[in-house]
């Protein structure tokens, strides 16, 4: 790709690669000319919470543009899949096979067992949006698996432990609304009806605890509800932190996002990689886009196990 | 059909441990001080362990230790040594969810199982394929599983499978939920689960206009699990071992429960007509919150949901434990524990003792004086009871 030398790289970290998640080809095409070095693309039922998901003749047409230019291109797995379901992914990854994708994201380890059994183990990258909290059992994934991508809740020095211990191999939610929680349970579609709700069913609600602010989101689909922070996650001030820690690739997120304020997102985090001042694109990012709470998540939060009085 | 299924209970100390043993339950599944999910009930350190396992393999029950927290670095310090001090001791099997903390103990006590947790949210046959070259001795079952979903994984399995059957339930994946981590920075993978869910929320649409009633907000929270009409086909099936939720429940609690669980199996394993409307019941009188069925029959719907409570109650209808029985007097010594007044209509029952009605008449403190109340937890009182029992029996309400 001809990457500028950044002064981080000269300091020893390894090349941390921005990965977006775009829609359409346009939205690729955009996404190259912001530097991206990867595409996620989002796949109608196998994925498991999308606003605009695809198929498989969309996701052809987004590799091509991807790939005329060598960017990497992934795709989300995420459902949790039922035995019933399993022969349908079969089919589909062996469509897949007719691509050389660079990496499937996957939460349920079915996922991993059916691309193993046809070859594609090795291209396999586990998201299970918590649980990868520890070197040893990045480690043991890693026996098979691509990458793992951490969880959200780590704090910063965590993430950069285990990148240290795993130089290469993995991979972090960079920027966007973190995933909380998902359910398999229709829990919006169950409360309307509980109250005689009438309404057309919206994509996405707010959510608001009574004795709180913050505005979380949920949003419901055929595989149930999930449920995201009320903050937007941004990396800008710790971009050089994971990247002198080797984590090797870090997520922008379309969800909940305008497709120009991502590109903005991508273009600061390019710049911070290839030197420019961290803390200053920080703060010109979020004052830009003041309206969607830009927080540093568990950064420098650590979490407890008991109620702390 | 499996009759030497395993009636699994929990415990959230020695206490308790006992009790699920004595009233039928053919495992128990214990938290330690360290590496457990619920760290409010794990009160257990090695020595208690020990005690546990002893009491338990003496009376035919296995021992199973929850090593189900997920592990940060930090918190691997201790595990091998505290994974050897268990297999020592004769631990039956941990249940973990991380596959490092697995090899671990598959290396340093190699004859413990290794169960893996329903925070791995095991869903489907080939997942299971995976844990199984991973060292995986058993798998509990997700309980987004329902039961012809249930049916194909166990009969298909190389593995042994393990189901839940009653109590609380997550509204999340297991091990997928961080609602308490975004809204109270407690960790509910590291046991300091807020409970979340069970709040009230406002809904607002994209216009943030209020689609929420303000007399019944927007909740997650799920009813507890009441399975037991499944259990002739879990048998059926091949289930391995029936799981009762519940480490942080009371000893009157795991009483009711196990006992009621454990008359269902027998029968149904002996061939016995079963009597549906004494086992609902029995289970009602240990009620937490309201229950409903939970995934066996689908995705669960509105009416398996709670709005506008948190639904746990507290009951009071547990008033006392049997100490000991004076057959020439035909007194009861027992403990209270909580209110009654003379002239109740009790009901006492234990491990091998039908429910019994009887109404106390009187009573009488360790002094020999006459008590009208009882109202002091942990006092010691004889009461006529015109019929034997036994230490470790139960007195409650009648209902």
């Amino acid at each position: 790709m001809g990457q500028k030398t950044s002064t981080i790289l000269e300091k020893g970290g390894m090349n941390l690669k921005f990965l977006v998640e775009t829609y359409n080809p346009q939205e690729v095409l955009e996404a190259i000319s912001h530097k991206a070095d990867g595409i996620i693309v989002s796949i109608e039922f196998f994925s498991a919470r999308c606003l605009h998901a695809t198929d498989f003749e969309g996701l052809v047409q987004m590799y091509n543009v991807a790939k005329e230019v060598g960017l990497e291109v992934y795709i989300d797995v995420t459902r949790m899949f039922t035995d019933e379901e399993l022969l349908r992914l079969e089919g589909f990854l062996k469509q897949c096979q007719e691509l050389q994708l660079d990496g499937i994201y996957f939460s349920d380890m079915s996922v991993f067992e059916v691309c193993n059994e046809l070859g594609m183990g090795k291209s396999t990258i586990y998201q299970p949006d918590t649980m990868i909290v520890n070197t040893w059992d990045a480690k043991v994934f890693l026996e098979d698996m691509k990458r793992v991508v951490l969880a959200k809740e780590l704090t910063l020095e965590e993430c950069c432990q285990i990148g240290s211990d795993i130089p290469g191999c993995v991979e972090m939610f960079l920027h966007g609304r973190e995933l909380m929680s998902i359910s398999k349970r229709a829990l919006v579609t169950n409360y309307f009806e509980e109250i005689s709700y009438s309404g057309k069913m919206e994509p996405y609600y707010y959510l608001v605890e009574e004795k709180r602010d913050e505005k979380m989101i949920v949003m419901e689909n055929e595989q149930g509800t999930h449920f995201f922070s009320g903050f937007t996650l941004c990396s800008f001030k710790e971009l050089s932190s994971l990247i002198s820690s080797h984590i090797s690739h870090g997520r922008i997120s379309h969800m909940f996002l305008e497709f120009d304020e991502m590109m903005d997102a991508l273009d600061g985090y390019v710049a911070i990689r290839e030197g420019a001042d961290a803390c200053a694109i920080h703060d010109n990012f979020v004052e830009k886009y003041s309206g969607n709470n830009y927080q540093s998540g568990f950064y420098y939060q650590k979490t407890s196990v008991r109620k702390e009085y | 059909m499996k009759k030497d299924i395993e009636l699994l209970a929990p415990a959230g100390d020695l206490e308790r441990l006992k009790c699920a043993v004595r009233f039928g339950a053919d495992a128990v599944y214990i938290g330690g001080k360290k590496f457990s999910l619920r760290s409010r009930a794990s009160n257990f350190d090695l020595e208690d362990i020990r005690e546990g396992v002893e009491f338990a393999h003496a009376h035919g029950s296995r021992v199973h230790v929850t090593c189900n927290m997920v592990l940060h670095n930090e918190d691997f310090e201790g595990a091998r040594e505290y994974l050897t001090a268990l297999g020592e001791i004769g631990v039956d099997a941990i249940i973990c969810e991380s596959m490092a903390f697995a090899r671990i103990s598959k290396e340093v006590a190699p004859n413990m199982e290794v169960h893996l947790s329903t925070q791995c949210s095991t869903l489907n046959l080939k997942s299971i394929q995976y844990y199984q070259r991973h060292g995986i001795d058993r798998v509990v079952l997700a309980r987004e599983v329902d039961l012809k979903q249930m049916e194909y994984i166990v009969k298909n399995s190389p593995l042994p499978i393990e189901v839940f059957i009653h109590g609380a339930m997550c509204m999340a994946y297991s091990g997928r939920c961080m609602l308490s981590n975004h809204m109270t920075l407690r960790d509910a993978n590291r046991g300091g689960c807020a409970q979340s869910c069970r709040w009230k929320y406002h809904l607002l649409n994209t216009a943030l206009e209020e689609v929420s009633k303000e007399d019944c907000l927007f909740s997650m929270s799920s009813k507890d699990m009441m399975a037991a009409r499944y259990i002739p086909s879990l048998m059926e099936m091949g289930v391995t071992s029936l799981k009762i939720e519940g480490r942080m429940k009371t000893a009157y609690y795991i009483s009711c429960v196990v006992r009621a669980y454990r008359k269902l199996i027998d029968a149904y394993a002996n061939g016995e007509e079963l009597d549906w409307e004494y086992y609902v019941k029995e289970l009602a009188k240990a009620e937490n919150r309201p229950t409903c069925i939970g995934f066996y029959e689908g995705v669960p719907g509105v009416k398996d949901h709670l709005y506008g409570v948190n639904g746990a109650g507290v009951i009071q209808d547990f008033v006392a434990t049997v100490i000991d029985y004076d057959t020439d007097r035909k007194e009861a010594i027992i403990e209270v524990k909580n209110h009654f007044v003379a002239g109740t209509v009790l009901e006492a029952f234990g491990p091998h003792l039908e429910n019994t009605v009887f109404t106390v008449n009187e009573m009488y403190d360790e002094s020999g004086e006459l008590v009208e109340i009882a109202n002091k937890p942990t006092q010691i009182l004889r009461v006529p009871i015109p019929f034997e029992v036994k230490k470790f029996d139960l007195i409650r309400k009648y209902r």
